[in-house]
């Protein structure tokens, strides 16, 4: 079939000069909501923009079936129906000129968003943006909107009005993906359990990552509160579905009974499928929270309510029928199949011991993190595996060793021999660990992969963030030379401090997720030394810039001592002689001399908190001690 | 010229259209008539491929419309009830319908427009129902299309301008060999218009004929003899109906004008006149004949 033979572009243009005043609407509403998102949004450096972006998931839902209202809402009504139909175009050609012109609109919707983001990021500094993101943006957003735009056109083919043919685009999209979470119990964290000799199990949760497609990941993530992250399988099965889907829509829609308008589906036996698989999620969601006798009732008393606002919804009206019998028993058969794969779920039990494993890889580093930043499962440090059974041996037992008491955990890769890989937090014993380090730090090639994790190959592929700014020109250039010069020479970062609060953020786009290295300024002195005094240029400069007279402005400060805990136990507020200090202070830092770093946080300013390093320490003091604003405050406010 | 084979067409258990059989020929303006709900509407729906039909076959010029987009081209239809794109001006109408048709005669639209004096520019939602309808009939004339398909469109139209649309019409069946197929549930407006009629009834065409062949062949006779008669007396003759009231009588009869008056002037009658019949009285005698109460058939 030549779908290009099949385009009317006469048709196609004049289907969209109809609805021009819908169109400019839906065109511009996505990257209007969007910039306003991203304007108002002051709260530090944003992670990808795919992950964050609600106004490009709440479209994914709502622009196709705009669209597809649009183009194809003439056949909802009789009088239009005549017309079109009476047309010199058949059927085939309506739906393929409707499909390319969907989905050319999908595309310019997504180019002016791309862009749109591009261009505000240049006014926001603490917005991540790289071609790469925007790219995979643009695509991803295209090929997203295209699969439920595909969908909801089928929707539209075998439907009478626009609710059912949401309730169709629904089905398509949720039901299968949803059936098999709720067969599986919810259950997102596969159980793996690794077994203490002594009998004790150790629970190790698996991130199950998801091969669905977008629609039913935004929708899952969200309850499951995961980023996001694109999958290659995810796409790719959206690029199949969208072919299957378009060719299902065609078929269906030369089909269509173009007398059905209005009633919600020609069939009246087609209406209680829909219904009745309508009906899946809702005893899916009441069984699996509520297994009881009690949970039968409800479930059947909701679907009581829910048969008539259903028919009250789509066909406007509503008549108890004998069908309603049948509905009872789906109903009840639906609660009990729930019921019995919960159960199954909850007695299935996967036992590996030390003798299932083939492999391991770790992050070292991960040990002195109650929380690792970076999406770091692709990491060549992880994927670097270690089948010397000796190191092998020693990570289990590390394990089987864990304290509760001091607790810590590991990032790794474990593969077993079955050909399953499990990543995750391994529960950790540090004595152990230290083992392992000194065995894998024999391993010369283990060290280089190490080194590629850490090394800036292309310094335009990465955004540096130091003292809550973006940092470009000479500076990132210095910047890249001194951490790769120290990455070469570096064995691991385990030997140095990692306490946050002074590092570079390195962000970087790659597999379709955005990234962080954070490089710790105690790697090198002369890292830290060039480093600290950016930092001072940078908050001279933002000082400049904020309005110290605003009315409502708050402003604070903690000072601690370099590498320690704050400094004494209070937060001065208002704090206008640090402010004035700072101003007037030199911005060249001693690093071989006590540091002092002073944190101001700016209430009105997007992501108004920055350092200051002096070593000034008398000065620092004496402001600190003859203050007029010093106020005792709780524990609570003493960390940040 | 079209051709309609056993089609039939069922709205769920309700059967519509029953093995219906028609031909139209090229050149004609063929009037569909019938009761509401008789299917006239779905039977034009069928033939311009809106609807799909459940069996049977409909060839225009001898090829199938089923999904022949090419075809189409030769067809238009305007239905009973009228669509335009929200906020359209008749002139955005117009370049629509040149959008989708080949053959669309701007000119000739801008020209229609003036004789009926319909601003171009005005949006077709300000515009009475008569005027709305006038739209689309000149937008659907001036597609140039073979077959015309006109749904009631005439129904509601003021006697001036069905005039003018007639005389438009004519000159469009002259100029350009159209095929007009219009509907109505009223005898009266197709009377004048159309030269055939079709009678929807029952999912079928139950009679159709010329009018002229209805108008020439049936007539009303009223004859008075000098001595006492009955319809015995008039063997010869193909009566439709006979009343007699006191020594008159009033006959319906069918067949050659001139032989009847002959055969009746050689009884020596007192009274002897010849009526024409409306159409509609035509219809419900033939309707008798063929047992149906006119009534039943056409509300």
């Amino acid at each position: 079939m030549n779908l290009m033979k099949l385009f009317n572009k006469n048709y196609l243009k004049q289907n969209l000069k109809k609805s021009r005043t819908g169109l400019g609407i839906t065109i511009l509403i996505v990257p209007l909501l969007t910039v306003l998102v991203m304007i108002n949004n002051s709260s530090g450096f944003r992670s990808s923009v795919i992950i964050s972006n609600i106004i490009s998931m709440l479209g994914m839902f709502t622009i196709p079936i705009a669209i597809s209202k649009m183009l194809f809402g003439y056949v909802f009504k009789r009088k239009s129906v005549d017309f079109i139909g009476s047309m010199p175009l058949s059927r085939k050609t309506i739906f393929v000129t409707n499909l390319i012109g969907g989905i050319l609109v999908i595309v310019f919707i997504q180019l002016l968003t791309s862009i749109s983001i591009g261009i505000t990021s240049l006014f926001l500094d603490n917005i991540i943006i790289n071609m790469k993101m925007l790219i995979d943006f643009f695509v991803l957003g295209v090929i997203s909107y295209t699969f439920v735009y595909t969908a909801t056109n089928i929707g539209m083919a075998i439907s009478g009005n626009l609710l059912t043919q949401i309730a169709v685009t629904m089905l398509i999209l949720f039901l299968i993906p949803f059936t098999i979470d709720a067969v599986n119990g919810f259950d997102f964290y596969n159980q793996v359990e690794f077994v203490k000799e002594d009998g004790q199990n150790i629970e190790i949760g698996l991130k199950d990552y998801q091969n669905y497609t977008m629609p039913y990941n935004f929708v899952r993530n969200f309850f499951i509160n995961e980023s996001l992250a694109y999958t290659t399988s995810s796409i790719v099965r959206m690029l199949i579905l969208i072919a299957i889907y378009s060719v299902i829509g065609i078929i269906l829609f030369q089909k269509r009974k173009m007398e059905n308008t209005e009633e919600a589906f020609s069939n009246v036996y087609v209406h209680l499928l829909v219904k009745g698989l309508t009906l899946i999620p809702i005893v899916a969601i009441v069984t699996l929270t509520n297994m009881s006798v009690n949970g039968l009732s409800l479930v059947i008393a909701i679907m009581f309510i829910y048969y008539y606002i259903y028919d009250m919804i789509t066909k406007r009206k509503v008549k108890l029928r004998i069908e309603i019998v049948a509905f009872i028993l789906t109903t009840v058969v639906l609660f009990g199949t729930f019921n019995f794969t919960k159960s199954m779920n909850n007695k299935k039990i996967k036992i590996y011991t030390k003798e299932d494993i083939k492999s391991i890889g770790i992050i070292e580093n991960s040990i002195y993190y109650s929380s690792y930043e970076n999406n770091i499962k692709d990491l060549e440090e992880i994927n670097y595996q270690f089948e010397n059974q000796d190191i092998i041996d020693e990570f289990y037992k590390g394990m089987k060793n864990f304290s509760y008491i001091s607790p810590v955990e590991l990032y790794g890769k474990i593969k077993l021999k079955n050909g399953k890989e499990v990543f995750s937090k391994f529960p950790m014993n540090i004595e152990n660990f230290e083992k392992i380090q000194k065995m894998i730090k024999e391993d010369k090639k283990y060290l280089e992969a190490k080194k590629r994790d850490l090394e800036i190959k292309n310094n335009n592929e990465y955004i540096m963030v130091l003292n809550n700014s973006k940092i470009n020109g000479e500076d990132k250039e210095k910047l890249v030379k001194l951490i790769n010069k120290v990455v070469s020479k570096q064995n691991s970062l385990i030997e140095h401090s990692m306490i946050s609060g002074n590092s570079i953020d390195c962000y970087y786009y790659e597999n379709h997720d955005l990234k962080k290295i954070k490089i710790p300024l105690s790697l090198d002195d002369e890292l830290k030394s060039f480093a600290m005094n950016l930092t001072n240029k940078l908050t001279k400069e933002k000082l400049k810039n904020i309005n110290l007279d605003e009315k409502g402005l708050y402003t604070s400060c903690t000072i601690k001592e370099l590498e320690t805990e704050p400094k004494d136990d209070y937060v001065r507020r208002r704090s206008k002689e640090m402010i004035e200090f700072v101003k007037n202070a030199g911005e060249n830092v001693d690093i071989t001399r006590p540091i002092y770093s002073i944190s101001l946080y700016f209430s009105k300013v997007i992501d108004g908190t920055i350092t200051f390093y002096t070593n000034d320490i008398k000065e620092v003091d004496r402001l600190i001690d003859s203050g007029k604003d010093i106020i005792n405050i709780p524990d609570t406010y003493l960390k940040y | 010229m079209i051709e309609i084979r056993g089609l039939t067409k069922s709205y769920g258990k309700k059967k519509v259209l029953d093995k219906l059989n028609c031909n139209i020929k090229t050149g004609s303006i063929y009037g569909l008539i019938g009761a509401n709900g008789a299917g006239k509407s779905t039977l034009l729906r069928i033939i311009n491929d809106i609807f799909k039909k459940d069996e049977g076959n409909i060839l225009i010029d001898g090829k199938e419309v089923e999904h022949n987009q090419e075809l189409k081209q030769k067809l238009v239809f305007v239905p009973d009830d009228l669509y335009f794109f929200p906020s359209y001006t008749l002139k955005d109408m117009a370049k629509f319908y040149q959008g989708m048709y080949k053959k669309f005669d701007m000119k000739y639209l801008e020209e229609l427009a003036g004789i009926l004096k319909l601003n171009l520019n005005e949006k077709i939602q300000n515009f009475s129902k008569g005027m709305k309808r006038q739209c689309s009939l000149i937008c659907a004339i001036a597609t140039n299309a073979d077959y015309m398909f006109f749904d009631e469109t005439f129904d509601g139209l003021d006697p001036v301008v069905r005039n003018l649309m007639k005389r438009i019409l004519a000159k469009q069946m002259e100029s350009k060999d159209t095929t007009i197929i219009m509907t109505s549930h009223n005898l009266r407006e197709l009377e004048d218009i159309c030269d055939n009629l079709g009678l929807l009834y029952k999912g079928g065409i139950l009679f159709e004929s010329e009018v002229d062949d209805l108008k020439t062949n049936i007539f009303k006779v009223q004859i008075s003899l000098r001595e006492d008669f009955s319809e015995k007396d008039f063997e010869k003759l193909n009566i439709l109906n006979f009343k007699k009231t006191g020594s008159v009588a009033t006959m319906i009869v069918k067949g050659e004008k001139e032989e009847y008056e002959e055969y009746l002037k050689n009884k020596n009658p007192l009274i002897l006149d010849f009526l024409t019949l409306t159409l509609e009285e035509i219809f419900i005698y033939e309707m008798e004949v063929l047992g149906y109460e006119f009534n039943e058939v056409i509300q």
